[in-house]
């Protein structure tokens, strides 16, 4: 179901008469619906980055854990054409069940430099009294005026720094985002999670616990020829959590593999006198972990982004652990 | 347990992680094991809650070898894991942890089998010698395992113990105090962990989430406003292959003595000082005890037993409780139980508890429903309004299953010109606002075992005191001679449970 809104004089009133006339149809369809909303979630995409064709698909996998309004806005090459928008409603019929659950999504496009006036609308068209997250899709657009007003109303922000070429660079910003913004969450570390579980669960055997204090090296392996900021966030919460000190302790090293995808983590391995535990990714879809004689694995999800988007949709508060390890890798790249 | 100061963890993203353990199951080759056990414990490996090295030792009487367990309880799963396919990649590292020792519980080899398990797992697998074991057998055999247990030295050793007990607990207070006692032989009450799978389920503990994480309800949440309470399980279906069990048992023992009463005590508990498992567990205790204790005079006015017979349900004939294969013709047992109970407490002084559960109802439902007082001063006319609607016009359902979630109904000005109130209800549905599958309380119950938190299972006090509230039933019902069957099947019970309501000026919702 879609009602497209296309005129010189687009505001918020005409977004929320149309979303009212869709639901009127909505409900007046033979199968009976039901209206799910629990946040706020705008998407800020330049049509620049890799994947803009899949925003709709990775939407559609997240109506499920975070049914929202979603406030799609897309930014063109500067053309001066009117400001377009159209809204549609997603829905499901979940397995067993008679009533279909459809989520609003309203999809907005204007060329860049109508962007303050394309934000005003996205103002006025979120889900009053819920949480809103911004799905910020271009790192660069952190920095742009007009943005700004968007990324101060709302209750999180969430980036990607997984492809910055400027790792030290995109840490910066982060921080500074953070500082000044406050819950501001990063994919690259998202993406992390399963890794870090991984590792996690070897620290809660006895023996891993008590060699931890005399861990002395980690390595960690990189795709491509540069350390990506995944890479540098792997390696800060680990040195975090084993409590070295900065300019002391252990020794860790960062470690190419030319032949992987740039961008991605490898691999990790902490050498302890007793013991030496290793993760490696041993394909796209799953960790291999050794530790003492035993060798498990650990799924890695199918979906990484949805997924990762997902967890981040999931924590509304403060993350300590990710502030830690933020801090701590400014630190480490400090000249 | 290491985690809990192991530096690696982050609660935020990944909680409930586990110490390394094995868990021990007896009865590994029964149906509860096939259909409710392996699919939760398959389902927490798929979702990355298990520990590595996590070990399961299966014991029944079944000869079988490793690689034969492992083929059944795949095929199990491919049954039982309803609505997904087993994975390649999580079964293989799933199988690899499940070994079976074949043994009679009575014989002293068996557990001499079962220590060499757990010795292999600790050293090859790492579990650390933390075992969890698991009595999924018959309740008879629980003494003789727990015995087992102590004698082949498996209740003690580097790691901890558990053990997880399935209902019944006894069949009386006395047996449920005989069954602790013999189970206190061997495991400190705080290693004992009676499992009531109600406690587990998701809408059950979003009671606790919704009383005490909002600020708006508990206020209204006492004697001032609440009318009286509504708790229904019903079931559509008749006894269906288990009428020689449960002409042993009945409605009230098998579903009031345990889940519902859980159910009550958690919607009607104070809050707990914190949230921890005795804390928790304090509270549904001190309400239970809370509960009035009915004289053998007062029994038959405030609690009635039914029996189905035959009726006619959709398109099909049902046979009553009588007819079903493994009952005796001339069977006493009720398949309906309805009760009222009083909580003499501060809160709920005065507030009737109306408790209902049954075989053969009309629909297959479990909710609670909180009727409100009416507004102190009546401005529109309740004909308006009409009938007992007018007397509660405020009602707040718990949905337990099947379609889990919360309504508020309330009254609203119909469309239009003049005064017309009508009722209309707010919904909150789990399966909309949060689409992930709802875990099973299988999966929720034992992660809270094996993480060593108890406050979704029972303690020792509780089940007494839940005794000690059914006991004096149970005990008129027995001496009663009521005219069986009183309902017919696809109704909703018999009669005279709507008059035990009606006395109070109070009806049961048609759920």
């Amino acid at each position: 179901m879609e009602k497209t809104v296309s005129s010189a004089f687009i505001s918020a009133e005409t977004i929320q008469k149309q979303l009212h006339e869709l639901w009127v149809c909505l409900g007046q369809q033979k199968s009976a619906v039901l209206r799910a909303c629990a946040m706020t979630l705008i998407v800020v995409d330049r049509g620049q980055e890799e994947g803009t064709g899949e925003i709709y698909d990775i939407l559609a996998a997240l109506m499920r854990n975070h049914p929202s309004r979603a406030i799609v806005l897309h930014l063109t090459p500067s053309t001066q054409e009117a400001i377009q928008a159209r809204v549609f409603a997603q829905c499901r019929l979940p397995l067993g069940q008679s009533r279909q659950i459809c989520c609003e999504q309203i999809e907005i496009t204007s060329d860049v430099s109508r962007l303050p006036e394309a934000v005003t609308i996205v103002l006025g068209s979120m889900a009053p009294d819920l949480p809103v997250v911004l799905w910020c899709r271009s790192f660069d657009l952190l920095d742009v005026t007009g943005f700004r007003d968007l990324a101060n109303v709302v209750d999180k922000i969430i980036t990607d720094s997984g492809r910055h070429s400027e790792p030290q660079i995109a840490f910066r910003r982060l921080l500074t985002l953070r500082r000044g913004q406050g819950v501001v969450a990063d994919l690259a570390w998202t993406r992390l999670t399963p890794w870090r579980e991984a590792v996690a669960q070897v620290f809660a055997m006895r023996a891993c616990a008590t060699s931890s204090p005399h861990i002395s090296q980690v390595r960690i392996w990189h795709g491509g020829p540069k350390a990506s900021t995944a890479a540098y966030y792997l390696a800060a919460w680990l040195i975090n959590c084993l409590g070295w000190k900065p300019g002391e302790s252990g020794e860790l090293a960062m470690l190419p593999i030319e032949i992987a995808a740039p961008g991605e983590v490898m691999g990790l391995e902490a050498v302890s006198p007793e013991m030496t535990i290793t993760v490696r990714q041993q394909s796209i879809s799953e960790l291999n972990i050794r530790v003492n004689g035993v060798q498990y694995h650990v799924r890695l999800p199918a979906s990484p982004h949805a997924e990762a988007l997902s967890e981040e949709m999931s924590i509304l508060g403060a993350d300590l652990v990710y502030d830690r390890s933020l801090e701590r890798v400014v630190e480490l790249l400090r000249p | 347990m290491h985690s809990e100061g192991n530096p690696f963890q982050d609660p935020i993203r990944f909680e409930g992680r586990l110490p390394p353990c094995a868990v021990v199951i007896f009865g590994a080759n029964g149906d509860l094991v096939k259909r409710m056990l392996m699919p939760a414990l398959y389902r927490l490996a798929a979702g990355r809650h298990l520990p590595p090295g996590f070990t399961i030792v299966g014991n029944s009487r079944t000869p079988m070898n490793d690689g034969q367990f492992r083929e059944v309880m795949k095929a199990a799963l491919n049954v039982h894991l309803s609505g997904d396919v087993v994975d390649a990649h999580v079964w293989r590292d799933f199988a690899q942890g499940l070994f079976y020792c074949s043994g009679d519980a009575g014989d002293k080899g068996t557990y001499q089998k079962i220590h060499a398990a757990l010795k292999s797992a600790s050293s090859q697998r790492h579990t650390e010698g933390n075992v969890l074991f698991y009595l999924a057998t018959q309740p008879s055999l629980y003494e003789t395992v727990a015995e087992g247990i102590f004698a082949a030295g498996l209740a003690r050793g580097d790691g901890w113990r558990r053990l997880v007990v399935e209902k019944p607990f006894g069949h009386d207070l006395a047996s449920a105090r005989e069954l602790n006692r013999k189970l206190q032989r061997v495991f400190d009450e705080s290693e004992i962990y009676r499992i009531d799978h109600y406690l587990g389920k998701e809408t059950v503990q979003n009671v606790l989430a919704f009383r005490f994480g909002n600020g708006i309800f508990e206020p209204l949440w006492n004697r001032r406003y609440v009318n009286h309470v509504q708790i229904t399980a019903a079931e559509s279906l008749g006894v269906e292959g288990r009428g020689a069990y449960y002409q042993q048992t009945g409605a009230l023992r098998d579903m009031v003595q345990n889940h519902l009463l859980q159910v009550m005590a958690t919607v009607a508990m104070e809050p707990p000082a914190a949230f921890e498992p005795n804390a928790v567990r304090d509270e549904r205790a001190k309400l239970l005890r809370s509960v009035r204790i009915w004289k053998p005079e007062e029994v038959l006015a405030n609690a009635v037993a039914g029996q189905y017979g035959s009726g006619r349900v959709g398109e099909g004939e049902m046979p009553g409780f009588r007819q079903e294969p493994g009952v005796d013709p001339e069977a006493r047992t009720e398949t309906y139980a309805a009760i009222t109970l009083f909580i003499d407490n501060w809160r709920w002084a005065g507030v009737p508890f109306y408790i209902r559960t049954g075989k053969r109802l009309a629909r297959r439902v479990t909710d609670v429903a909180i009727h409100y007082n009416t507004a102190p001063h009546a401005l529109f006319q309740s004909d308006l309004v009409g009938g007992l609607l007018a007397k509660t016009p405020n009602l707040l359902v718990l949905r337990i299953q099947p379609e889990e979630g919360i309504s508020l109904r309330f009254l609203s000005k119909e469309p239009g010109l003049g005064m017309r109130l009508r009722p209309v209800s707010m919904d909150f549905d789990y399966g909309s606002s949060f689409g992930t599958r709802l875990p099973s309380a299988y999966e929720t119950l034992l992660l809270d075992a094996l993480a060593g938190d108890a406050s979704l299972y029972t303690r020792q006090d509780m089940v007494e005191a839940s005794w000690a509230i059914v006991e004096p039933i149970l005990e008129v019902w027995a001496q009663a001679n009521f005219e069986f069957p009183n309902y017919a099947a696809g109704a909703w019970g018999p009669a005279a449970a709507d008059e035990m309501l009606a006395r109070r000026g109070h009806a049961w919702r048609k759920p």
